[in-house]
């Protein structure tokens, strides 16, 4: 499983620069992910519409009634105004974090699934170390993608990579329409590898895929390390979350908030 | 007399009445073998019956409370036969055609059912005949023969006993010599028809209180068994039983149905459902665990089971299996398998897929349904537009108040949850009018939708409701949905 491994893992390009370059080609689809933020949602729904395996998406919320409560629902006719097939999403309401994590584990062993969403409310305290390990564990076992939506401050965790996501400013159209959905995306944390990094993407839901904003579709991104900051200013490097375990970077941050 | 056993239990000896109220006088309904001793009947007033027996004791009458009880009764003499059918008032009906062998012959098992019944505090009067009606007849007036019950069991109508006795006819016999078409000019065709009913003549369907299953398998215990080990032991020969059967007839099971028969009478039940025919004991036995460690109310074996019995009310054809290399079938086969034991654990109402309706009021156009069933077809969006609909929908919308520069203009400014949102970009209005055809008046406030953005980078689904000036003085605003 590690980087010495013969076989290539199927892994899923986020913006074909600098992200992916630090994820050493891209998203370990065997894996465990944490995505938190006002934009988790769509962050969740458009991996997982980019991900190119075929099958069900199993979307596990804690929540009672299908994510009917503070967040409203899933709406269909949303989901396939961003390119997917609501068809294939299959929504799962637990009823709570322990149910949610034991469907979790018997979802996980099936390899027909496309992919695994957990969608939790709120803090989650039961979602520690041991059952992100746990989690993580199944996935890479299994070979099943798993997604991890959390709510709260960000909490120790196994998952490989931690991700904030929040909505960022559209590019305008005619009329000054808002444009095509923007994502301002930070890798705040990736076990074994680079991360704090920010990125903003924009969804093409014609080719189900990112790119990178301020670019136009299909141009080659540069690639390098930037520190984080400098994209978007101040405004990001307050949600980035703090980072235990990368000590680089924190200093990298503990610059840029300085300056 | 169940009304009163079920609630004098602590003390059969002490006199009951259940009283009910009638024209604003409490009316005795029905009076224990106690009281009934010391001459207090049904239909007297309680004022009269406190005058005679002064320390009687009241409760009131519960004909609701009655049928229930009756029908936990009968729940419980489906050990017996699986044709089980409670005969309100006071009556339990049990098929037992086939199924005396079992018990050691007809004498035993009525045996078994009398000792059982006054266990729990009831008397019983057991009565064995060909129909069901000559039987529940037997049990209300004894007898042995049909020819010699009495008119009662053929009417309940005073009025038609009166007129039968008149005719110089007092027992069954008498009435069931007469030519039928002129009972009938004569009595109505109710008396012919309760007549044929007794007399075999013709069949009448007992229609029990759970269908019968197509396959079933049970087990009996010597000694009750309280141990979960033991149970689950069981029931692993309940289903390799179940799927010897379901083999032999080419079918597997969509819904399996465990009853747990405590020894006290109480009967529990578990039952999982697959999405698919199944008979593979171990995916079965799996389901089961995951449904009895997902009861709200955790199965109490009391006393100890005596007897379980598994019943497969629901078929269907399922093929002999065999592993395919065809990765498909391979994958629908885990995913059946995953839905199953989702649905055990959580409840098949949890798993829901998006559907879609041929509306154009958004709420009513995506929801959710049971998954299962054949998906929709959703429209391709339009290439290199931007998504027009919302990711996550509210339903109601929710209010927020909007500054707009002009009462029908874009919001310039709302806010919502406490929170002030400048708009900085905005497309619309979408207008969408409400189902007008649908309502008398053809009201009904038409929607303009607008796609907004905030100066956070927020885009959210706002409509104002009700066009300003021709349907309404002052617009209201909702948010409708978030998009990503």
């Amino acid at each position: 499983m590690g980087p010495g491994a013969r076989v290539p893992l199927p892994r899923l390009a986020v913006d074909g620069g600098r992200l992916d370059a630090a994820l050493n080609g891209g998203l370990l689809l065997a894996g465990c992910h944490e995505l938190y933020g006002p934009a988790a949602t769509a962050f969740a729904l458009m991996l997982v519409l980019a991900c190119p395996r075929p099958g069900p998406i199993l979307w596990i919320s804690d929540g009672h009634n299908g994510g009917r409560g503070e967040d409203g629902r899933l709406h269909g006719d949303g989901i396939a105004e961003l390119g997917g097939d609501p068809a294939r999403l299959w929504l799962v309401a637990a009823g709570g974090v322990v149910p949610m994590l034991r469907a979790a584990s018997e979802a996980q062993a099936c390899p027909a699934l496309a992919a695994v969403v957990l969608e939790s409310h709120g803090e989650a305290r039961a979602i520690d170390l041991t059952v992100t390990r746990r989690l993580q564990l199944a996935a890479a076992g299994h070979g099943v993608f798993t997604l991890l939506l959390r709510g709260g401050a960000p909490r120790p965790s196994a998952a490989l990579t931690r991700w904030q996501a929040t909505a960022a400013p559209a590019r305008r159209l005619a009329a000054d329409a808002p444009g095509p959905p923007r994502l301002a995306i930070t890798l705040a944390r990736q076990r074994g590898g680079p991360a704090d990094m920010s990125q903003l993407l924009e969804w093409n839901r014609d080719r189900r895929r990112f790119v990178a904003a301020g670019q136009s579709a299909g141009q080659p991104i540069p690639i390098g390390p930037v520190p984080i900051g400098t994209a978007f200013g101040r405004r990001l490097t307050h949600h980035a979350p703090p980072h235990p375990g990368a000590g680089a970077a924190v200093a990298v941050h503990a610059k840029a908030v300085a300056a | 007399m169940l009304s009163t056993q079920r609630l004098s239990r602590p003390d059969p000896e002490a006199p009951l009445l259940l009283v009910a109220s009638d024209r604003g006088r409490q009316i005795v309904r029905a009076a224990n073998a106690a009281a009934l001793a010391q001459g207090l009947a049904p239909g007297l007033a309680l004022a009269d019956a406190r005058a005679a027996v002064p320390d009687v004791a009241v409760a009131p009458f519960d004909p609701d409370g009655d049928a229930a009880c009756l029908d936990w009764l009968a729940r419980g003499a489906t050990r017996w036969s699986p044709l089980v059918r409670a005969g309100h008032p006071h009556g339990l009906l049990i098929d037992i055609t086939g199924c005396a062998h079992l018990f050691g012959g007809e004498a035993s098992l009525v045996a078994d059912a009398v000792t059982r019944l006054v266990r729990l505090g009831f008397t019983a009067q057991p009565a064995l005949a060909a129909t069901p009606a000559a039987a529940m007849a037997f049990a209300r007036f004894g007898g042995e023969r049909v020819a010699d019950l009495s008119l009662a069991a053929l009417s309940e109508l005073e009025s038609v006993q009166i007129a039968l006795r008149r005719a110089g006819l007092r027992r069954v016999g008498d009435v069931a010599r007469l030519p039928r078409a002129a009972l009938a000019s004569r009595f109505g065709t109710a008396l012919v028809a309760a007549l044929d009913q007794l007399l075999e003549a013709a069949p009448e369907p007992l229609d029990p209180l759970l269908p019968a299953a197509p396959v079933a398998a049970q087990r009996r215990f010597a000694q009750p068994v309280g141990n979960h080990d033991a149970v689950r032991a069981a029931l692993h020969k309940l289903l390799l039983a179940v799927q010897v059967k379901l083999a032999a007839r080419g079918q597997g099971g969509r819904r399996f149905a465990l009853a747990l028969y405590r020894s006290d009478g109480h009967v529990a039940e578990v039952a999982v459902e697959t999405a698919a025919p199944q008979r593979d004991v171990p995916i079965l036995l799996r389901l089961f665990d995951e449904r009895i460690a997902a009861l709200n109310d955790p199965l109490d074996p009391g006393f100890g089971y005596d007897l379980l019995r598994l019943a497969v009310p629901v078929t269907a054809p399922l093929a002999e299996a065999q592993l395919g290399l065809d990765g498909g079938a391979l994958a629908e086969t885990q995913l059946t398998a995953l839905v199953d034991r989702l649905a055990a654990r959580l409840g098949r109402g949890r798993l829901r897929r998006l559907a879609r309706a041929d509306s154009h009021i958004p709420e009513q156009a995506s929801f959710d349904l049971p998954l299962g069933g054949g998906a929709d077809a959703w429209p391709a969006p339009e290439p290199g537009e931007p998504p027009a609909r919302p990711i996550r929908l509210f339903d109601p919308p929710q209010p927020i108040e909007v500054l707009a520069e002009v009462p029908d203009g874009p919001p310039r400014r709302f806010r919502w949850r406490a929170r002030v949102h400048d708009v900085t970009a905005h497309e619309g209005p979408e207008r969408i009018a409400a189902a007008w055809w649908r309502r008398k008046d053809g009201a009904g406030l038409t929607r303009d939708y607008w796609r907004v953005e905030d100066s956070q980078g927020r885009r959210y689904w706002l409509f104002r409701h009700g066009l300003y000036e021709r349907e309404t003085a002052a617009p209201r605003w909702y948010l409708h949905g978030l998009f990503a």
